[in-house]
């Protein structure tokens, strides 16, 4: 669908994803796959069957209609194995814990494909609520991979009087940055200087993020806040640090967000069958905290 | 804006609190204490018997020796307001002289008649206490009585007797506030503090002068109108406050003291909260309630429980003035604050809002709603106004009466609960129909969907719509069956006042009604001005996510046959001992099916199309059976036309037209969806439904049923804006319970522009689930006085239970589940 939008989430009220109050719309698909990210099922253009344990009845009916033998039962311990997962939906469907209408379900397929209107027509609503004291968020994902159709989306929102945000790492080409920059009042700038995986080199992700950062910082219009998680080991480091501060040296500090490391990063490996590359502690995870924010002198 | 109790108004809350969790049982009054009216005077037209009654309960309220144990003629330390309301709600019931005699209790018992109806549903404009006084009734109501003109029976009722009743009870209210005047010159007396013997000699003189003559000062005032009210909650009559605001505004411009004025209503409202009970511990034995009907001729069954802490008294502020122009004024403020600081669940605060309200009445409203978790609910001007206008306007063309009926509507008010009324001058009357038995009987050509063998099909109640085969049949069959509920409501409502109100008149009301006075006529019998008479429909939510779910896997999806999504929500999606496996699977996928899998009621636009259907046909129905009930039972043309005359004798009524007994009555028919408090209630022997187990509660209100509301608070707002809620007079309620920080005022001001009718807030409470624990355990295995204590600490948790407010302790468990599972927000 060339007017279509593939999203795995809202969130109707956020306070932490940019100024005020905000609906925020998670953009299915990443090209980078860092090791601390806590929505891996985002990365894929679709993602894959989540499974909540906790929430599943083992009454077995997703095992009867499953037609490629995805569910199974041994001493009543149900286990998955996508790998045949055609995404039919029958099994969530048949579930009596899973709902498509509402969060908090054994059985997922978040990822819904659907036109601009539709989704502005959900989003509005809300946004009309939010509209004095926050606006709409596109995050991801990186949103910006479905940037042509996103334009669409945003230049709606903003006609409408809301105000928009997006949170992109930039790694991605600059012209979509450029593109959808008249439509974006408040950038969440996820610096990536290392992702913690080897799929992208470490000098590509500084020089994307270099041209990203300096072309929205000619950006009048907008307002640029830096976000950089803080995870032990990979964003602490001195050379990691050394860089970002060539990069934000002069950025005004109250645009500058350290975020503490989101300590549950397992949920989502564990509901998408996968093991997550990383693990720290808790006292690891202030450590990194304090360290970046001893560093950039926040 | 004031934020702090005074040391008395904290000391005279704490003490109500207290109160509360006591056992009360001893404080109400023992019906043989009191005298037996009907056995006294049994000559004695009953109107005049009522009115004795009245005089006698004023009396036994200043008895000293009953005093100790009703605890009924005393002034409260620091109490800057005298008067008492003895024991009793709309749950518990009441005690009450008996005035009938034994023959007419005995033939009331085919009407469901009694004395002991609780009148309220109503509200008293008291613009004309205060500024006439109700010595000038006694006055006005004697020289009707000089003329000696009016003996006979003019028109089927006995004026002579309207005003001789009127004299009685007014003179009894006036002898009633002498004797707190008494009381208080007593106390003083008695009394070594300065300032409170010179408060005590302040209320004296305030007792001797008001309600009798008119009130000057605005302490005369508020005292003037508690007075009044005491009078008539002790005498049956719950009648509810109207539009303070605008009554009490005038004398507090006058007032220097702002300060003063404000403790004196936070005063006020803890008296009128004065019968509070906030343990369950003791309600057996103050459960007073009595067989018969307040309202209709069929008996009505309450949700005593739930209902134990109602008392049917509203104020309400704010909105337009009978002009159109808006009437916010201090006095909106100033009864706003005090409600926030005070924060009781007693008395109701509504305010009435429209699009040019003062933003800073809205900021003022969101603040208070913010600080109190509930309070003030809120009235929608742009919908409720046009709502009475056109049920009022409904075939009537002359320009000036249309004028009027604007008017009229822009000074609306509500009542006791929540169903609009007109400020003052309206009787209002309500039936209540349960949208399920609508369903089903559709569903199932005119019987319930009953799993009792004996009953075959079912239980046959209504026209058999005939079989359902497509989704046409569908929506013919529900509008057929829609049509016969509600006429079987409305037609009862012309059968009330067809019975003639020789049960329970209301004297006391009536002298206060102008037009009642003017022509002599008991409300009772017709006598206001405006007689509305509602539907109101329960459970729409419930029948529209029902029909969404059985369109979509029906006649959409073809999934089911009818039949079998049917024999699912009869047997409670149980195939029960005889069934096979195969029918249990089946009856599993359609509960999945029919709670997972289908859109629902409030959650974005995908059920608006069949809400409008359904709220249409309604709509229309009562349209229809204001035409029908017209030209049956009140045009006196059909004296005269033998098929009338037969058609009343279908009816059970061999008399002649309401408008030929009573010149000028109208009775003004109006369409409204709710349930007040009866979700519960309403939701037991009601087969399964979407996201429903057999009896489990219906949707409270117009309300997403508990735990179906998935989507953020602004779907809701925006699905009102499609569904025309401007047409339905008898009002439309939805009863939010948020957890979620959304901008309140916002919130309000969409629910305003989207045209949402009436909303209530419930900030949600994190500890629901706790209270509940703990009053389950007191119910089966823990020492009750041990749960009780346990329980003070939450006894500020305030909640929405349909009609009015509640302590959440105080409710019912299945009203517990069912707010636990209710709060909407970021986590659904
Ligand atoms: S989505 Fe379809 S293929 Fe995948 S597990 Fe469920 S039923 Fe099986
Ligand atoms: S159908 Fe749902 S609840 Fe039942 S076993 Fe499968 S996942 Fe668990």
């Amino acid at each position: 669908m060339s007017d279509s939008i593939s999203y795995f989430g809202i969130d109707w009220l956020s306070k932490k994803d940019g100024p005020g109050k905000r609906v925020v719309l998670f953009l299915q698909g990443c090209p980078l796959d860092c090791a601390w990210c806590h929505s891996p099922h985002s990365q894929p253009q679709k993602s894959p069957l989540l499974y909540f344990e906790s929430l599943c009845i083992n009454c077995n009916r997703c095992m009867q209609v499953c037609p490629n033998s995805v569910h199974q039962f041994h001493n009543n311990l149900h286990t998955i194995d996508r790998t045949n997962c055609t995404q039919c939906g029958k099994c969530i469907e048949a579930c009596p814990q899973s709902s498509s209408f509402k969060k908090g379900n054994a059985l997922v397929l978040p990822t819904k494909t659907e036109s601009i209107e539709e989704i502005y027509d959900q989003l509005e609503p809300q946004l009309e609520l939010l509209s004095k004291d926050g606006g709409i968020t596109f995050s991801g994902g990186e949103p910006l991979l479905q940037v042509d159709t996103l334009i669409k989306l945003a230049a709606k929102c903003k006609s409408n009087g809301f105000h928009t945000a997006l949170e992109t790492s930039g790694i991605v080409p600059l012209k979509s940055v450029q593109k959808i920059a008249p439509y974006i009042d408040t950038w969440l700038f996820g610096m990536r200087l290392t992702t913690g995986t080897p799929t992208i080199s470490i000098e590509t992700l500084y020089e994307k993020s270099l041209s990203a950062f300096q072309f929205l910082k000619t950006q009048k219009q907008s307002q640029v806040i830096v976000r950089i998680p803080s995870i032990y080991n990979h964003t602490d480091t001195p050379t990691y640090l050394k860089k970002l501060k060539q990069i934000i040296a002069d950025h005004p500090k109250h645009l500058i967000d350290v975020l503490p490391a989101n300590m549950e990063v397992n949920h989502y490996y564990t509901a998408s069958g996968k093991t997550s590359n990383i693990c720290y502690t808790d006292q690891q995870a202030r450590t990194a905290y304090q360290s970046i924010n001893e560093c950039l002198n926040m | 804006m004031k934020n702090e109790l005074t040391p008395r108004i904290a000391t005279l809350r704490e003490a109500l609190m207290h109160k509360g969790f006591t056992n009360r049982s001893k404080e109400w009054f023992v019906k043989s204490e009191l005298p037996n009216v009907g056995k006294m005077h049994p000559d004695k037209h009953v109107i005049v018997r009522r009115a004795i009654a009245i005089d006698e309960m004023l009396k036994a309220l200043c008895d000293k020796k009953k005093h100790a144990h009703t605890h009924c003629f005393e002034i409260e330390d620091g109490s800057l307001l005298a008067g008492i309301i003895p024991m009793g709600s709309n749950g518990l019931g009441k005690v009450f002289p008996n005035y009938l005699t034994d023959e007419e209790i005995r033939v009331g018992s085919v009407t469901n008649k009694s004395q002991m109806a609780i009148l309220g549903h109503n509200s008293i404009n008291y613009e004309n206490v205060l500024n006439k006084g109700i010595g000038s009734i006694i006055e006005f109501a004697q020289s009707k009585l000089d003329q000696k003109l009016l003996k006979g029976v003019e028109i089927a009722y006995d004026k002579q007797a309207f005003y001789e009743a009127v004299v009685i009870s007014c003179k009894a209210v006036v002898n009633y506030a002498n004797n707190f005047a008494l009381l208080a010159k007593h106390e003083a007396a008695k009394c070594n503090s300065i300032e409170r013997k010179a408060e005590l000699l302040e209320m004296a003189r305030i007792c001797q002068k008001v309600p009798e003559h008119p009130a000057e000062t605005f302490y005369e005032a508020v005292h003037s109108i508690w007075l009044v009210h005491c009078c008539l909650h002790s005498t049956m009559d719950y009648m509810s406050l109207g539009r303070l605001d605008q009554v009490l505004n005038p004398f507090l411009e006058k007032e220097s003291n702002k300060e003063f004025a404000c403790e004196l209503i936070e005063n006020f409202i803890i008296k009128a909260a004065g019968r509070l009970n906030l343990t369950t511990q003791y309600l057996v034995e103050q459960d007073h309630m009595d067989y018969n009907a307040a309202l209709g001729i069929h008996p009505y069954y309450l949700d005593q429980r739930a209902g134990l802490n109602n008392f049917l008294q509203n104020i309400i502020i704010g909105g337009k003035k009978p002009s159109g122009e808006d009437a916010t004024n201090g006095c909106t403020f100033l009864l706003l604050d005090a409600f926030r600081n005070v924060n009781l669940s007693t008395p109701g605060l509504y305010v009435r809002l429209h699009k040019n309200s003062p933003r800073k009445l809205i900021n003022a409203v969101a603040h208070s709603i913010k600080t109190t978790k509930n309070l003030p609910y809120i009235l929608n001007d742009e919908v409720m106004i046009p709502a009475m206008r056109d049920a009022l306007s409904y075939g009537e063309k002359d320009h000036k009466k249309l004028k009027q009926f604007e008017s009229l509507a822009n000074d609306y008010c509500v009542d006791g609960c929540w169903e609009p009324i007109l400020n003052g001058v309206s009787e209002w009357t309500f039936g209540m129909i349960n949208g399920m038995t609508i369903l089903e009987c559709a569903l199932n050509g005119g019987a319930a969907l009953s799993a009792n063998p004996e009953l075959l099909r079912g239980q046959k109640l209504s026209i058999d719509t005939g079989k359902i085969e497509s989704y046409k049949d569908l929506e013919e069959a529900l509008k057929k069956q829609m049509q016969f509920f509600v006429d079987q409501s409305a037609f009862a409502m012309c059968m009330y006042y067809m019975t003639n109100e020789f049960v329970v008149p209301t004297p006391l009301v009536s002298a206060l009604f102008e037009s009642c006075l003017e022509k002599g006529i008991d409300k009772s019998w017709g006598g206001a001005d405006y007689n509305i008479g509602g539907t109101i429909l329960g459970g729409v939510p419930d029948m529209i996510n029902t029909v969404a779910a059985i369109k979509h896997w029906v006649f959409d999806k073809k999934k089911y046959e009818l039949p079998e999504v049917t024999a699912a929500m009869r047997y409670n999606f149980t195939a029960g001992d005889s069934g096979d496996v195969k029918t249990q699977r089946l009856f599993d996928s359609i509960k999945v099916d029919l709670f997972t899998n289908s859109p629902q009621f409030g959650n974005g636009q995908s059920t608006n199309s069949i809400a409008k259907h359904i709220l249409d046909e309604f709509y229309q129905a009562v349209l229809s059976s204001k035409d029908l009930a017209h030209k049956v039972f009140l045009d006196p043309a059909g004296d005269t036309d033998p098929k009338i005359v037969a058609m009343r004798a279908v009816a059970g009524y061999y008399g002649e037209a309401l408008q030929t007994i009573m010149p000028g009555f109208n009775l003004t028919f109006t369409a409204g969806l709710g349930t007040f408090e009866q979700y519960n209630w309403q939701g037991t022997g009601i087969a399964a439904s979407a996201a429903r187990n057999s009896g489990d509660p219906l949707a409270p209100n117009f309300t997403p049923t508990s735990g179906t509301w998935h989507t953020a608070p602004g779907q809701l707002l925006k699905t009102f804006h499609h569904l025309k809620l401007d047409r339905f007079a008898g009002g439309v309620i939805t009863d939010m319970c948020l957890d979620t920080d959304v901008p309140v005022e916002q919130l309000i001001e969409n629910f305003i522009t989207h045209k949402g009718g009436m909303l209530t807030l419930t900030m949600a409470s994190p500890q629901y689930q706790e209270i509940y624990e703990i009053a389950k355990a007191s119910n089966n295995i823990e020492d009750k006085a041990m749960a009780s204590e346990k329980l003070v600490k939450y006894a500020d948790i305030m909640v929405r239970v349909g009609g009015w407010n509640a302590p959440f302790v105080s409710l019912p468990l299945p009203h517990m589940e069912n707010y636990i599972n209710r709060p909407v927000g970021e986590k659904n």
